[in-house]
């Protein structure tokens, strides 16, 4: 395939142009998000009207141009660890190997986006259905963890805890000691065949 | 300033080894990753999975099937685990004949539609490695990345037309200049990036080398000092990557940078991308290199 210069340089420059506009507008929203501060409404409606039709979404999946890049910005969202008891014992989910258990826990920082973000309505518009869907998540995973490490026990509880470590400001201040903080549970009942 | 930087760029006498690179490198490394999550697959993608796959469907993205929606579809001929399966060796296959340049252009957009709705899948396990590979995917099926070392060179007889190579060389610099400019740029937004707050909860929240500890240093300014510096090796990537005296030392920070993110927070595959893409970028065009692969 020879491509056309002209054509080559009209799109290279669309492409950049494209990347510049959806790096801006994800930092720009970032920060709203972050500081709670509104979005200002010209910009929010420019950035739908070019940004938020089916071929440039295309577009931007295709290419991997959709999304900003600021990775852990603008700040580090704790850890969420998913545990459990069973016959005594704390359980979690279990992989072979450790790329699985690394996207795992991208999947608990979701649930942490959800629990943080809980008004944010983009993916499922009504807040008590997304509720609802987050709450159906996190049992799949319950019964998935539970089944996966054979429990005898008929009534077992898995939770969902955010790890919390003292802050630097806190830790130079004397405290030293980190903590689960429980933010959902389930509790799951064995049933008769 | 621009004028002079454009004409630096398109000027040069690159070695047009680093399509070649790209293309083997990012098959290779995608294949691998791949290969990782084998041994976890059901518990990815299967009716038996965290999530199953009609509840990850929710929340995909409307434009991209998934590999559950196509099971949908193709439900009178094909079970799920059917699609699953042909999806399980198709992708693996699209990237073997990627990385040796078979069907070059045709194979890389086959792995990037592959990657796509593969990632629509698990929607939930993504996170920044995916977003780059599909980048690397991209520009694999735009660049003539098949026409060196490559199965197509060699029984389609492709003769290599190096005019626009760097133009080509010269969009994917932009690319990843803007990436760790903005990716900079957000960390600078956030007050915890700047105090060293962010270094402390990275260390402690997602160290995977848990027996290095480096907590004694509270005391000191590390923290705030890898912060900064984080922020400021980023931002100002685009500048001194293409100043030619501080490249070399720009390069060796920046995949410094990647090899720490690697091993402190375990993101070997990501780090590994990204060193690919910096490799690829700022390491092999320059002739210097050239000079050493053929001595």
């Amino acid at each position: 395939m020879r491509s056309n210069p002209k054509i080559f340089n009209t799109w290279a420059v669309f492409h950049i142009l494209f990347i510049m506009c959806t790096c801006s507008y994800s930092a720009y929203d970032k920060y709203c998000r972050f500081y709670h501060v509104k979005e200002v409404e010209a910009v929010n409606n420019v950035n739908k009207k070019l940004f938020f039709n089916a071929p440039m979404l295309y577009y931007g999946r295709f290419t991997g141009t959709g999304a900003g890049y600021g990775f852990f910005a603008p700040n580090i969202k704790s850890a969420g660890i998913i545990l459990g008891d069973c016959d005594g014992n704390k359980i979690g989910a279990n992989f072979n190997n450790f790329e699985s258990m690394m996207r795992f826990s991208v999947l608990a920082t979701r649930i942490t986006d959800y629990i943080i973000n809980k008004n944010d309505t983009s993916g499922i518009r009504d807040r008590s259905l997304k509720e609802r869907y987050y709450d159906l998540v996190f049992k799949s995973i319950a019964v998935k963890i539970y089944n996966q490490n054979q429990c005898l026990q008929d009534t077992s509880y898995l939770s969902y805890n955010i790890f919390m470590f003292p802050t630097l400001t806190a830790y130079r201040a004397g405290y030293r000691n980190y903590r689960l903080a429980k933010i959902k549970e389930v509790r799951l009942v064995k049933q008769a065949k | 300033m621009i004028q002079r930087l454009l004409r630096h760029n398109l000027n040069q006498n690159n070695n047009n080894l680093w399509l070649v690179f790209l293309r083997c490198s990012v098959a290779a490394l995608t294949l691998i990753n791949f290969t990782a999550i084998q041994f976890d697959f059901s518990s990815i993608f299967s009716a038996n999975a965290f999530i199953p796959p009609d509840i990850n469907d929710v929340l995909k993205n409307p434009l991209i099937p998934s590999i559950y929606s196509i099971a949908q579809f193709a439900k009178p001929l094909m079970s799920y685990e059917a699609v699953l399966l042909a999806f399980r060796v198709l992708y693996p296959l699209a990237l073997l004949l990627l990385l040796t340049g078979m069907f070059t252009r045709f194979s890389a957009l086959l792995s990037l539609v592959l990657q796509l709705i593969l990632l629509n899948s698990m929607d939930f396990y993504t996170y920044g490695l995916d977003e780059f590979t599909t980048i690397a995917l991209f520009y694999c099926f735009i660049f003539p990345t098949g026409n060196q070392f490559s199965f197509d060179a060699h029984f389609f007889k492709k003769r290599a037309d190096t005019t626009h190579y760097n133009k080509y060389l010269l969009l994917f610099r932009v690319h990843v200049c803007i990436a760790y400019f903005f990716s900079g740029f957000e960390k600078l937004l956030g007050y915890n990036w700047r105090n060293g707050e962010s270094i402390w909860k990275m260390l402690h929240g997602y160290n995977m080398l848990s027996f290095v500890d480096l907590d004694f240093l509270y005391k000191t300014p590390i923290f705030l000092i890898a912060g900064w510096a984080t922020i400021f090796l980023e931002m100002l990537y685009p500048i001194f990557m293409n100043i030619e005296k501080t490249r070399k030392y720009w390069l060796i920070g920046i995949i410094g940078f990647h090899v720490f993110i690697a091993f402190f927070m375990g993101l070997y595959f990501f780090s590994c991308m990204m060193i690919i893409l910096n490799v690829t970028a700022y390491y092999i065009p320059y002739p210097v290199f050239r000079l050493k692969t053929i001595s």
